[in-house]
């Protein structure tokens, strides 16, 4: 009998698991508001943070769990400079970024160890992969050098430099870099099985194919590629959606692969148009967003999923675990209509005949 | 032809030289009119309707704004001293507990792209700041943004005392955790998937 974490795994690799696997990510609200943990706590205790993600774990049986989805997290928090508001019981946002002028660029300095957030993202990591990661596949993610220097100069001001300001861009982005591998060496000390790397402000509905070709994926590169050397491994899983710069082809079926693996519009449709592609790496899927969640009757998301398994499982021999792509909920009745939505797609999931 | 050197300028993002060619036309005895309808919402709309249809991005769209809004400051001083009139006002901001700003940045953009008049109330707007924003410029649409999940019930709440304080008000909404079906829900009037289709809404609307 395979643990979750080798149902999780065998799916990655082609491989038949013992039954379906579930992939649960980006639910900091979901579990804000279903075990009632305010926000801020959850952002400022790893062990409640911990305690919260090993206990939905245990409730609704996943096999692969992302903790800690919060941009917050992820290395650009106040430790470093940036700053962020906290209003109400909502995440916080950024008010202010760290390089107005040129000048600033030479006053960041590469912290020596990590502090602040970051520290608590650490330990989230950390602390939940030792709890239950011999059992759970357990992912971190390591922040990318472009969504870094949008926290450092802003988002807007980020993308535009690339194109229009691109003297002060290529004087700042090596730093985004600098921070990305800060970040990585971190993550990866954890011991988790795979930390890719995560472009937050990247996707192919943000920006074009030459546009990501040009000022996202060097640098992309040259943080993936220095891992590499040290034999450590951060894959870049935004690349396969972004398409081949000219190459319109190659840029469709990127976006309809980012449809299909980040449940942007589920339905049979974008899952028959994906899997005639396949990206290296990643299992077959079947993403359910928190929209989908929220908004689709009980009934009809699991006419969708059984329709869905077995398009990929009876008709196409695939094995693929099912993505919940956000589990974002707004109130405490709506995240009690999810749970109960959860254990039902869960029930599915883990009984259907392979 | 130098109006389309204008609305080439745009489309070509080149904010650098616009100003001056909106000058030189308004010098010229170019129609105020013709300048802005052909010049600068011209091709602004050619931009939403790329970016719709996947062609162009957001930094394209960023980009494209920035030079048109160049091209309209130099306008603006003379819009007020003519018949030309903007299309209808439009209130907007984020709602109040959310911070993010460039959906409703690039709304704002857009917008103004289109002739109409907008006044940007800023990240975590109250709701009665909405409504005295609203009375004050006597506004007949409000559009407003979120990105976090957890304050959908903040829109929920302003969107219904928008509509009890200011009967006849149309509000678009947008954003992340929005959808049409959430949009409806909450008794906004339209539901905005990207920043040309809330300009599209506000055409409707006015």
């Amino acid at each position: 009998m395979m643990t979750p974490k080798e149902n999780y795994m065998a799916v990655t690799r082609g491989k038949k698991p013992d039954q379906i696997p579930i992939y649960a990510t980006n639910m900091i609200e979901f579990l804000h508001f279903y075990y009632d943990v305010p926000l801020k706590t959850l952002l400022d205790d790893p062990d409640i943070h911990v305690d919260v993600t090993a206990r939905s774990v245990q409730e609704f049986g996943f096999d692969c769990v992302v903790p800690g989805i919060a941009f917050i997290l992820f290395g650009c928090g106040p430790e470093i400079g940036v700053q962020w508001e906290f209003l109400g019981d909502n995440l916080p946002g950024t008010v202010g970024g760290l390089i107005n002028s040129e000048d600033d660029i030479s006053k960041i300095t590469i912290p020596n160890s990590p502090s602040g957030y970051f520290f608590n993202y650490i330990q989230i990591l950390s602390k939940l992969n030792k709890r239950i990661g011999k059992r759970v596949f357990v992912l971190g993610f390591v922040l990318g050098p472009f969504s870094t220097a949008c926290f450092l100069r802003g988002i807007e001001n980020t993308m535009l430099d690339a194109v229009d300001n691109v003297e002060l861009f290529k004087k700042y982005i090596p730093l985004g870099v600098d921070f990305s591998i800060y970040f990585g060496k971190n993550v990866l000390e954890v011991g988790l099985p795979t930390c890719p790397l995560l472009e937050i402000f990247v996707s192919p509905d943000l920006i074009g194919s030459e546009y990501y070709h040009k000022n996202v994926a060097p640098y992309d590169n040259q943080v993936c590629s220095h891992f590499e050397k040290a034999g450590l491994t951060v894959p870049n899983t935004y690349s396969p959606f972004m398409g081949n710069p000219g190459d319109k082809e190659s840029q469709r079926v990127g976006r309809d692969m980012y449809d299909y693996f980040w449940g942007t519009k589920e339905s049979i449709e974008v899952i028959r148009r994906a899997i005639k592609h396949s990206i290296p790496g990643y299992p077959g899927i079947i993403s359910m967003s928190g929209r989908m969640l929220v908004e689709w009757s009980a009934d009809d998301i699991m006419d969708f999923l059984k329709e869905a398994l077995k398009l990929l499982v009876k008709e196409n021999q695939m094995y693929p675990a099912i993505r919940l792509a956000s589990l974002q909920t707004a109130s405490r009745e709506e995240a009690q209509d999810v749970a109960e939505k959860l254990k039902m797609i869960i029930d599915i999931a883990h009984s259907y005949p392979l | 032809m130098a109006t389309q050197d204008i609305y080439d300028a745009v489309i070509q993002y080149n904010g650098k030289g616009i100003a001056d060619l909106v000058q030189a036309e308004l010098d010229s005895g170019t129609d105020i009119e013709i300048l802005l309808k052909q010049g600068l919402i011209s091709p602004m709309d050619k931009i939403g309707q790329d970016f719709s249809e996947g062609e162009l991005f957001i930094p394209e769209m960023l980009m494209a704004a920035k030079a048109m809004k160049k091209g309209l400051e130099v306008l603006r001083p003379h819009l007020t001293q003519t018949a030309s009139k903007p299309k209808g006002t439009v209130i907007i901001g984020t709602v109040h507990g959310d911070l993010h700003d460039i959906g409703k940045n690039l709304v704002t953009m857009m917008l103004e792209g289109a002739g109409f008049k907008v006044i940007d109330l800023g990240v975590n707007v109250e709701t009665k700041k909405f409504i005295d924003a609203t009375n004050e410029h006597d506004a007949k649409i409000v559009g407003l943004s979120a990105l976090l999940t957890t304050t959908m019930p903040a829109m929920e709440k302003t969107v219904t005392a928008l509509k009890k304080e200011i009967p006849g008000i149309k509000i678009m909404v947008g954003g992340a955790p929005v959808t049409q079906s959430s949009a409806n829900k909450i008794g906004a009037e339209g539901y905005g998937e990207d920043a040309p289709s809330a300009v599209k809404l506000a055409r409707e609307f006015i």
